[in-house]
């Protein structure tokens, strides 16, 4: 029954391709919107997942990296005395103002951490420089993508001055793709840079970070610090999951990139749906002949079920493969998309699920065939 | 063996069937009883709304009587279930019909393959016997050709040639020559004819015309849903 099923399908290669071509766009629409959604979770996420350690110190009230408040010393200290913390690292970030080489002001971001120690060597990609060389005070990294922000180009990038919260600060790297999810200007610098340019006192800071003895102890940690009114504590995945649902989920963006996958998978039932009534239909009488000769229902089933395994297959498959390439060129244009094997593989089993799913009319058609309409 | 001494490949008994449209009640046939032995070819002839067609239909196990008994090559259909009565057309029975049925997808030779692969027939081994049969039948040079490349009367050859593909005991045909020319349509026939010769096998077609009686054995004529006369055709009128 293949044979004659995929033959029918063959015969009218318009519709063919218009059919295939809606399978297509459709997985490309639903596995890029995906992309993008994990790619933003990973985005918005990313500072905190870099940075790492064990346990997150956060001002009360606190659910998503981008909105710190300052903590005292005290918090510190606090730290340093449970005798589970090995270190305490701190994160001081900001939103400040800055002057744009135009003139103009607009905001960025500035996060000063350690780069020093195993898991605070920050920024996490390096165009130009090294985290050396942020050491050295008021020198501040600058991504690729913002040049634009500097009154610089070229070989004279670095050393450029930049003005920022009415503080003259100079570039001492450059670092590739790193953005936050509303594309604004990352700055990374060493604490003393930061609370500097913020206006912290030198034991202040919106983060502390406590890598422990053994992680065993951090639900202990959590438990404790957010006794504390004016504190709260996550693990770091905790804090990361928080300001990714904040993100995706408060924020309404999550909905939105839902709404659109989503509008690619009905488009996706619809056109397969429409095709294989059409075949079905177009072929009515012959298959009503089969029914004569003795066919079965699972044979003529098999008719149905082999065109929609035909335009599911090639057509996701095409789909796959042209997500991929659209992702690398969103990825070009610094629109962070995340396609990792398991999203691939969820999107096509979807794509699949959704092809049988539109032939279940066809499916019904076929058993309804009377063997004789043939003498109609 | 006489075509007396054959075995009988179609038996009907006491046939009825009516259909309800509203409250009016259409008797299409009334009372029909008819055997087919192996080797004949009989005619089903008669005036349009006569009954043949429903006939044809009940025989071959296509429509249920609302009365009455069919037998097929030995087995009576009525106590079987859908997919019993399919196992048995798929075994025993093969189709003709005006309008050819074939599949415009599909080449001369896999119209009769996918026959023969649906009962089991490697698709490689069917093509062989497709490709022979065809042969047989005067399509040697159409084999690869689409239906819409094929005249009418090719057509209807590929179409008997789909029919006995499968070697089966009873091939019925429902107007198979009212879509040919004259001379096309006596072609057909004399091929029907000749198909159907032997002992084991038979034919019954429908048709209105009163010129291919001569190809037949035997001609049963239909009138309000009766059989008003069954008789073999005088030899000085066969072929």
């Amino acid at each position: 029954m293949h044979r004659i099923a995929l033959r029918c399908l063959f015969l009218d290669r318009g519709r063919l391709a218009a059919a295939l071509t809606g399978v297509c766009v459709a997985t490309v629409l639903m596995l890029v919107q995906a992309g993008i959604y994990f790619g933003f979770a990973a985005n918005a996420s990313a500072l905190v997942r870099r940075v790492g350690g064990d346990v997150w110190v956060v001002a009360a009230g606190t659910r998503h990296v981008d909105q710190g408040d300052v903590l005292g010393p005290g918090v510190r200290e606090r730290l340093e005395s449970d005798p589970c913390v090995r270190r305490v690292r701190p994160l001081v970030f900001a939103w400040v103002p800055f002057r744009e080489a135009s003139g103009a002001i607009d905001s960025l971001q500035v996060i000063g951490v350690p780069g020093e120690g195993p898991a605070g060597l920050l920024p996490w990609s390096f165009a130009r420089g090294t985290p050396a060389d942020l050491r050295a005070p008021m020198r501040v990294s600058v991504d690729l993508t913002d040049l634009d922000i500097l009154d610089a180009s070229g070989a004279s990038v670095i050393g450029a001055a930049l003005e920022i919260a009415g503080r003259t600060v100079r570039v001492g790297a450059l670092t590739r793709g790193i953005r936050n999810v509303a594309l604004t200007p990352m700055i990374f610098c060493s604490p003393e840079t930061a609370r500097a340019i913020v206006g912290l006192g030198a034991r202040e800071s919106t983060y502390w970070i406590a890598d422990l003895e053994s992680p065993t102890c951090a639900a202990s940690l959590v438990a404790a610090i957010g006794q504390q009114p004016e504190l709260d504590a996550f693990t770091a995945e905790g804090f990361a999951e928080s300001t990714e649902r904040q993100f995706l989920e408060d924020s309404g963006v999550g909905a939105v990139l839902a709404f659109v996958a989503a509008l690619g998978l009905v488009i996706a039932i619809v056109i397969v749906g429409q095709t294989l009534l059409s075949s079905l239909h177009q072929n009515r009488q012959e298959l009503a002949m089969l029914k004569v000769l003795g066919a079965t229902r699972r044979e003529l089933v098999g008719f149905v079920v082999w065109q929609a395994l035909f335009l599911a297959l090639v057509g996701t498959g095409a789909g796959t493969l042209a997500a991929l390439v659209v992702a690398r060129l969103l990825e070009g244009l610094a629109i962070p998309v995340v396609l990792p094997p398991s999203v691939t593989l969820g999107g096509v089993v979807v794509m699949l699920a959704l092809c049988a799913l539109a032939s279940a009319a066809s499916v019904r058609a076929v058993l309804r065939l009377q063997a004789a309409e043939v003498l109609q | 063996m006489t075509q007396a001494d054959a075995k009988v490949l179609v038996r009907a008994r006491g046939l009825q069937r009516r259909f309800q449209s509203g409250d009016d009640v259409l008797e299409v046939l009334t009372d029909v009883s008819l055997e087919v032995r192996g080797g004949e070819l009989v005619l089903l002839m008669g005036p349009s709304g006569s009954g043949k067609t429903t006939l044809l239909s009940i025989l071959a196990g296509l429509m249920r009587p609302n009365a009455g008994e069919v037998e097929i090559a030995g087995r009576a259909l009525g106590p079987l279930s859908e997919s019993d009565v399919t196992a048995i057309r798929r075994k025993s029975v093969g189709f003709v019909f005006q309008s050819f049925r074939l599949f415009e997808a599909l080449d001369a030779r896999d119209n009769v393959a996918e026959v023969l692969a649906m009962r089991g027939v490697p698709i490689a081994e069917a093509r062989v016997r497709a490709a022979a049969l065809l042969e047989r039948f005067g399509l040697g040079a159409r084999l690869r050709h689409a239906p819409r490349a094929l005249s009418a009367g090719q057509k209807q050859r590929v179409a008997i040639a789909r029919a006995f593909a499968a070697s089966p005991e009873v091939v019925f045909g429902d107007e198979p020559t009212a879509a040919l020319d004259h001379a096309t349509a006596l072609d057909v026939m004399a091929l029907l004819r000749a198909e159907t010769r032997a002992p084991d096998r038979c034919g019954v077609v429908v048709t209105h015309d009163e010129q291919l009686t001569r190809f037949a054995d035997r001609v049963v004529r239909l009138a309000g849903g009766k059989i008003v006369e069954d008789g073999a055709v005088p030899a000085e009128v066969a072929s």
